[in-house]
């Protein structure tokens, strides 16, 4: 666990222990994510970062029972004294959207596109609070507000259609935030935006959080984003943690070699002029997981144990995590 | 949306004039020397072919004949039928309410029957239910409706006779009788309709029912009729309403065959006789009435379809 909580503080708002997930194909279940293990306290953000494939999006689905049919999720997650893995369909509905609420990548085929924007805002909202119409526009026409969106009881009328990425983006935030969740799961909300846009979302997530006082479950593929997020981070790596750790240790030393080349990928890290330094190769599928350490293919680091023994994700200084079998002996240093 | 529809209903007007030459155009098709064939050919007699010549106006031009019948067709004249000398279009009205019943009722079967086995399968793909619905309208849509009309009759009609194998009782007269005269031939007819529509929803619905907005419709905490119900079906329903648009034009041409079989005085019956007779009038009129109904049916569908989809009103 990210254990980005001191000793003796109330229980975590949500903890989740040894979370998997398989696929069943037509043969086999193959095994996507695998023992995922994490933690955050009420108002805390947490930062879940991997490249492409490593299996954040399918984590975070699972925790609110999202996942297609074909999914076998085992493990618990725990929120708020609940068990959210196997809790009854009917009970999940009343923790979605109204306690964990999620935002989704692609903002432009999130909302549906046969319904006006106040028809979807104002029924997340009836759906838990219930009350009338009326009310529940006037609630939607608030959040449009609150996520900066110009003239909102004139745009509640219109359709997703006449909305830009970045209003369709701020649109969902309002939809996720309408019943005051606990929680805010946000899947790289950002990512399929133009750079001037992120920045703007990004803010606003931040400051919505500060107002709202909610937790917030950050996923990315952005180190950039993390920093200026989050308070602890959780890397992840085929369907693995590979490290985990409160955020201004882990960018001052890192633990974990993929953690390093993440960190050593950021543009800000790289001198004007030199070109982007990317770990070479890219993330294995689920059908085609290495032997041993997941990662060793593409590590610098790598000797004859580590394709053969599956590494432990072990403690250490106390309160960070490394997946690792060198990580004592190896001191890895980051470009400034 | 009032200028879509104006629109739509321009749109139609060079559609129609197509049709109308088509349809006028069916007496180049009569062989010979058209006034002697449609008198009665070898038996017509002398002032019968005359008359016929001038009825029709077959000695002037071909050109200002179209004009002059498209002229009448515009007043909703078509003449007058060979045989009954009764106006063309009195007749087609009078039989036209059968045959809207039967049709009406053969896609009412269609959707009763077609849209929820369309939402069982297309909620779960590939499950045993859909395995089932697949295979049954595969079987429904290679079957032909008049074999599937004799069985039901055979079976049915004949051999238990639950129910009257031919006729027509209004519905005035006896509601009881009006039903179990019809619901022959609305299954004969429906049963295509009713596959045809559900395999339209499964795939449609299958589609939305994957798509991302139906994930945030879950993540909403929305129950799952809501979910299919409201977002499902409304997103998987312009696909379906294509198809019963092109539906309502089988169901019209089916009604021929059906009437034939159960015995039942309708438009399809009138356009069969007219074309054993040769009665050029009352095949250009009840052609000509069948193609402006589809055309309207489909108008019917175009603005449905707007009225469900809020992108088709902006473009
Ligand atoms: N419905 C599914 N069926 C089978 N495999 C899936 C499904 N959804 C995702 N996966 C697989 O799970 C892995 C992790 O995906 P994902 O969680 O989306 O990655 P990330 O969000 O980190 O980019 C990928 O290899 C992907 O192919
Ligand atoms: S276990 Fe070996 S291969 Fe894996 S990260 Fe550590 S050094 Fe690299
Ligand atoms: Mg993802």
């Amino acid at each position: 666990m990210t254990d980005v909580t001191p000793p003796g503080d109330p229980a975590p708002l949500l903890s989740v222990t040894d979370l998997s997930v398989g696929f069943k194909g037509h043969t086999e279940t193959v095994t996507v994510v695998d023992h995922v293990s994490f933690s955050l306290r009420a108002g805390e953000t947490l930062g879940i970062v991997g490249e492409s494939g490593s299996g954040k999006t399918v984590s975070s689905l699972a925790l609110l029972g999202l996942l297609p049919a074909s999914a076998r999720v085992t493990g618990s997650a725990k929120f708020d004294g609940r068990e959210l893995v196997g809790m009854p369909p009917r009970k999940l509905r009343d923790v979605r959207g109204n306690d964990i609420s999620v935002i989704f990548q692609e903002p432009m085929t999130s909302l549906d596109p046969a319904f006006t924007v106040g028809n979807q805002l104002s029924e997340a909202y009836r759906n838990h609070r219930g009350g009338s119409r009326r009310k529940a526009l006037d609630r939607a026409a608030e959040m449009l507000r609150l996520v900066g969106i110009p003239e909102p009881q004139r745009r509640l009328g219109e359709y997703p259609h006449s909305f830009s990425g970045g209003m369709r983006q701020r649109v969902m935030i309002a939809m996720a935030l309408i019943c005051s969740p606990k929680l805010l799961i946000a899947d790289e909300p950002t990512t399929a935006l133009d750079v001037t846009i992120q920045s703007q979302i990004l803010e606003l997530l931040k400051s919505l959080q500060a107002e709202l006082g909610m937790a917030m479950i950050f996923v990315t593929h952005d180190l950039g984003v993390v920093a200026s997020v989050c308070d602890a981070v959780s890397v992840m790596y085929a369907g693995q943690v590979i490290e985990e750790s409160p955020i201004d240790e882990f960018f001052s030393h890192p633990l974990h070699p993929y953690s390093a080349g993440l960190l050593d990928s950021m543009p800000q890290s790289v001198a004007k002029g030199e070109r982007l330094r990317m770990i070479a190769g890219t993330v294995p599928p689920p059908s085609r997981f290495p032997v041993g350490c997941r990662f060793h293919p593409r590590c610098k680091y790598v000797v004859e144990a580590c394709t053969t023994t599956p590494p432990e994700l072990d403690s250490v200084e106390g309160d960070r995590k490394v997946r690792c079998i060198r990580h004592a002996e190896l001191t890895l240093e980051v470009a400034k | 949306m009032l200028t879509f529809i104006i629109r739509r209903i321009l749109a139609l007007i060079p559609l129609l004039f197509i049709v109308s030459v088509i349809v006028f155009g069916l007496i180049l098709l009569v062989p010979g020397d058209a006034a002697i064939t449609l008198a009665g050919g070898d038996a017509a007699t002398r002032p019968r072919i005359l008359l016929v010549r001038h009825q029709l106006g077959l000695d002037k031009p071909f050109l200002s004949q179209y004009v002059s019948w498209l002229g009448n067709a515009l007043h909703l004249d078509f003449g007058r039928s060979l045989y009954s000398n009764q106006t063309v279009v009195s007749e087609v009205w009078q039989r036209f309410p059968v045959t809207l019943q039967i049709a009406g009722g053969a896609l009412f079967f269609g959707l009763l029957i077609g849209v929820p086995l369309g939402i069982i399968s297309g909620i779960r793909p590939r499950s045993v239910t859909d395995r089932a619905v697949v295979i049954g309208t595969s079987a429904a849509i290679a079957m032909p409706s008049f074999w599937l009309a004799l069985i039901l009759v055979l079976n049915l009609a004949v051999y238990r006779q639950i129910l009257p194998s031919r006729g027509f009782v209004q519905f005035s007269t006896s509601p009881y009788e009006w039903f179990r005269h019809l619901l022959l031939p609305w299954i004969s007819l429906g049963v295509l309709a009713a596959a045809t529509i559900a395999r339209q929803l499964r795939g449609a619905l299958a589609d939305v029912m994957s798509s991302d907005h139906i994930r945030t419709s879950r993540s909403k905490g929305l129950a799952p009729i809501k979910v299919v119900g409201k977002h499902g079906l409304k997103n998987a329903s312009a696909p379906v309403l294509t198809v019963v648009g092109l539906q309502v034009a089988y169901l019209i041409g089916g009604t021929v065959i059906v009437e034939q079989i159960f015995g039942i005085a309708g438009l399809g019956t009138y356009v069969l006789t007219a074309i054993t007779r040769d009665d050029l009038p009352a095949i250009q009129g009840s052609v000509m009435f069948i193609a402006l109904l589809t055309v309207f049916v489909n108008l019917l569908v175009d603005i449905s379809y707007a009225l469900l989809n809020p992108k088709v009103r902006v473009e």
